[in-house]
């Protein structure tokens, strides 16, 4: 979100920017298209041709006389021009059209000196105490007849322009603002969905407008993650399914080798192997599989509230009915006066229960003493399930603890192959929102602990 | 037939269960062969076998099982439905052995009123003890004497035989007494007993049931203070040992 707004404030700068150039480029498109008109105006302006034509005049009593190269530059101009004396009669003219009459009145001079005379813009000028009036060819130039302002007409302007330029920023910056706070509006579900979809959770998004192809994609990608997961989940159930009947197989014969009065004891110990072995794989399938299932979310929990003291008896007992050798003890250590009531899967409980006892038994092949003790305090159930076994080295906790299974990793080294029993564990309890603590030390032991939340009874 | 006698087979105690009919259905004929010779080794002789859904019914109907074993996927057909379609004529017990392992499955299983629910790969011995676990429960009026050493039980008649003297069992001690029987050599927790006395989810009875254990042994056991055949596992239940039996 944080890199979103960055690329917000960089667009802001640059939205700046680019109102800054343009106007820049409007001053020197407006240079470049008047100056031509400008400078015309400065060279020949009427104005300036009156005040020459004025200067190159010679009066001497009364008869005016233009010399001759003033003459050929009004020609050149194709401007014609008179003098109008006191009386209103014209004393001198130079190419005078037929249809500009020879006396005026001096209404008539007021009204063509702001502008026409029979539609010819005319300019005027005071010569001795007459007038010189120069008349431009039609349709050369505009004149303003009503250019009447008001004294205080050119501040008012001023404190307009600058009025409307910060009302203008303004305006673009409210324009940016909504229009910035629109896209985010869009543009924020798409993020968060795509920073879920990275750590692996499906999305569904309903984006509208010009974003709704976006996401539809996001949706598009997050199904296709889906499937490839399900995909995935099927394939290891359906393997570990098409394992189970061989398997069955192999572990029925062998059982009956192992406890066949006609088989000779090598051959019976040999096929106690092959059942030890059988039996592993016959875990490994059921781990695998369930671990699958909770890492791709296949399987609800099938959430109960039950007595994890009772669960735990159960365990225990099931565990000395088929046969726990005597090298082993189980111990339980309880409240019996508390029920130890928890919610949650009491099969996938079960579950992670057993595989640590298994792993006690598995990893003490010389024999445990296999301890399990149930607290409740302050709202939570922990059970410790501790061994007096061989434990581990400090490095192979740390590589317990902190490597991630093989399951969820890229490497393929044999270090992060650490068991599947332990990994199922952990998947249980962070399925129940639970806490699983290890520990241990080489010939030591090994402790584990699962923290739940205990259900108010 | 069969590899040689099992070490740790069920001593023949009731033989009237050895005598039920076990109707096993499967699609993998191996599967059934191996079944059926554990079955056999533990001395069952009844077994009538089919490897399809159609195969089944017809023998469900031609030979009257008193327990079936099915497999939950069959090439015509599933073993739910079969199980379903055998409900709607016999209530007998119904144990799936299956390749499926899934939790929702197990619940299928279990809510089509199947006993149990077995999932592959599995111990010869675990199927045998089920299947005589269940039978147990369910044809249990044929069973009406245990003999213990040291006493006889008439569970029909909820008496004790101790020593040419007569000791009425109470309707606590009967159950009790039953549900360990029926696990005779297994460990069964309190909470198993207790249920088997008061009912489901039953909590705060283990002081009753240490009395009415104590009250058991009493009537059963010579010396009730050194007790041989209901014996006290701490912390988890009790065990009845039968004589020839584990």
């Amino acid at each position: 979100m944080r890199s979103f707004s960055r690329f917000i404030k960089k667009h802001l700068l640059i939205f700046i920017g680019i109102i800054l150039a343009i106007l820049i480029l409007d001053v020197v498109l407006f240079v470049l298209v008047f100056q031509g008109t400008v400078y015309n105006l400065g060279s020949s302006s009427p104005g300036k041709v009156t005040a020459e034509t004025v200067n190159a005049f010679t009066i001497q009593d009364g008869v005016y006389e233009l010399r001759a190269e003033q003459e050929n530059v009004l020609h050149d101009l194709n401007v014609w021009g008179m003098v109008i004396d006191a009386g209103g009669s014209v004393v001198w003219s130079y190419a005078l059209p037929e249809e500009i009459p020879l006396t005026f009145s001096i209404s008539d001079v007021s009204e063509f000196s702001r502008g026409y005379l029979k539609s010819y813009p005319v300019f005027t000028e005071k010569i001795d105490n007459s007038l010189l009036v120069l008349g431009y060819p039609q349709d050369s130039y505009i004149k303003i007849t009503s250019n009447t302002l008001p004294y205080n007409t050119p501040f008012t302007v001023m404190w307009y322009c600058i009025g409307i330029f910060f009302l203008d920023i303004l305006l673009l910056f409210i324009a940016y603002t909504v229009s910035k706070r629109q896209i985010s509006k869009n543009i924020d579900p798409i993020i968060n969905s795509v920073s879920k979809l990275s750590k692996g959770q499906p999305v569904n998004i309903q984006a509208k407008g010009d974003l709704e192809e976006i996401g539809d994609s996001i949706n598009a990608t997050s199904d296709i993650l889906i499937n490839k997961d399900t995909a995935r989940a099927n394939w290891i159930s359906g393997v570990s399914h098409d394992i189970r009947t061989p398997l069955s197989m192999i572990l029925g014969y062998a059982d009956r080798i192992t406890h066949s009065s006609e088989a000779t004891g090598q051959i019976r110990e040999q096929a106690d192997i092959i059942c030890k072995q059988s039996v592993k794989i016959k875990g490994l399938i059921e781990d695998l599989n369930l671990a699958s299932q909770l890492e791709y979310d296949m399987q609800p929990l099938n959430k109960e509230t039950f007595s994890v003291s009772k669960l735990l008896r159960k365990i225990a007992v099931d565990y000395m009915n088929n046969g726990l050798p005597d090298r082993y003890t189980l111990n339980l250590e309880m409240d019996t006066t508390r029920q130890y009531m928890m919610n949650g899967d009491r099969a996938l409980i079960k579950r992670a229960i057993e595989n640590l006892l298994h792993n006690s038994v598995n990893h003490n092949p010389d024999g445990c003493n296999i301890n399990t003790t149930l607290v409740q305090k302050s709202g939570r159930i922990s059970i410790v399930v501790t061994d007096d076994g061989v434990g581990v080295s400090q490095e192979k906790l740390n590589n317990i603890l902190n490597t991630p299974h093989y399951m969820n990793s890229k490497k393929n080294t044999k270090e992060l192959q650490h068991g599947m029993g332990l990994h199922l564990v952990r998947k249980i309890v962070l399925s129940h929102e639970g806490e699983i603590k290890i520990s241990s030390e080489n010939g030591k032991g090994f402790c584990v602990e699962l923290i739940f939340m205990a259900e108010n009874n | 037939m069969g590899i040689g006698i099992n070490k740790y087979r069920t001593v023949i105690d009731m033989d009237y269960l050895k005598e039920k009919k076990i109707l096993l259905v499967d699609d993998e004929p191996e599967i059934i062969k191996m079944v059926t010779s554990i079955l056999n080794d533990d001395g069952f002789v009844n077994i009538v076998a089919a490897k399809s859904y159609e195969e089944a019914i017809q023998v469900f109907e031609t030979t009257q099982p008193d327990i079936a074993v099915l497999d939950v996927m069959l090439p015509d057909g599933d073993g739910f439905q079969l199980a379903g379609k055998i409900r709607e004529k016999s209530d007998m017990p119904i144990i799936f052995l299956t390749a499926k392992g899934e939790a929702e499955d197990k619940f299928d299983g279990l809510r089509l009123g199947a006993d149990d629910y077995i999932v592959k790969p599995f111990f010869p011995q675990e199927l045998v003890l089920r299947i005589h676990a269940i039978l147990k429960r369910c044809y249990k009026e044929e069973n009406p004497v245990l003999q213990l050493s040291g006493c006889t039980v008439d569970f029909s008649k909820a008496e004790v035989i101790k020593e040419n003297d007569i000791y009425p069992l109470t309707a606590k001690e009967h159950n009790i007494l039953e549900t360990l029987y029926r696990n005779a050599g297994r460990i069964v927790t309190i909470d198993a007993l207790c249920e088997a006395a008061w009912g489901d989810n039953p909590f705060g009875y283990e002081n009753s049931l240490m009395a009415h254990i104590r009250r058991i042994r009493e009537k059963i056991e010579p010396n009730p203070s050194k007790p041989v055949s209901l014996l006290t596992v701490k912390g988890l239940g009790y065990k009845l040992v039968v004589p020839n039996k584990r």
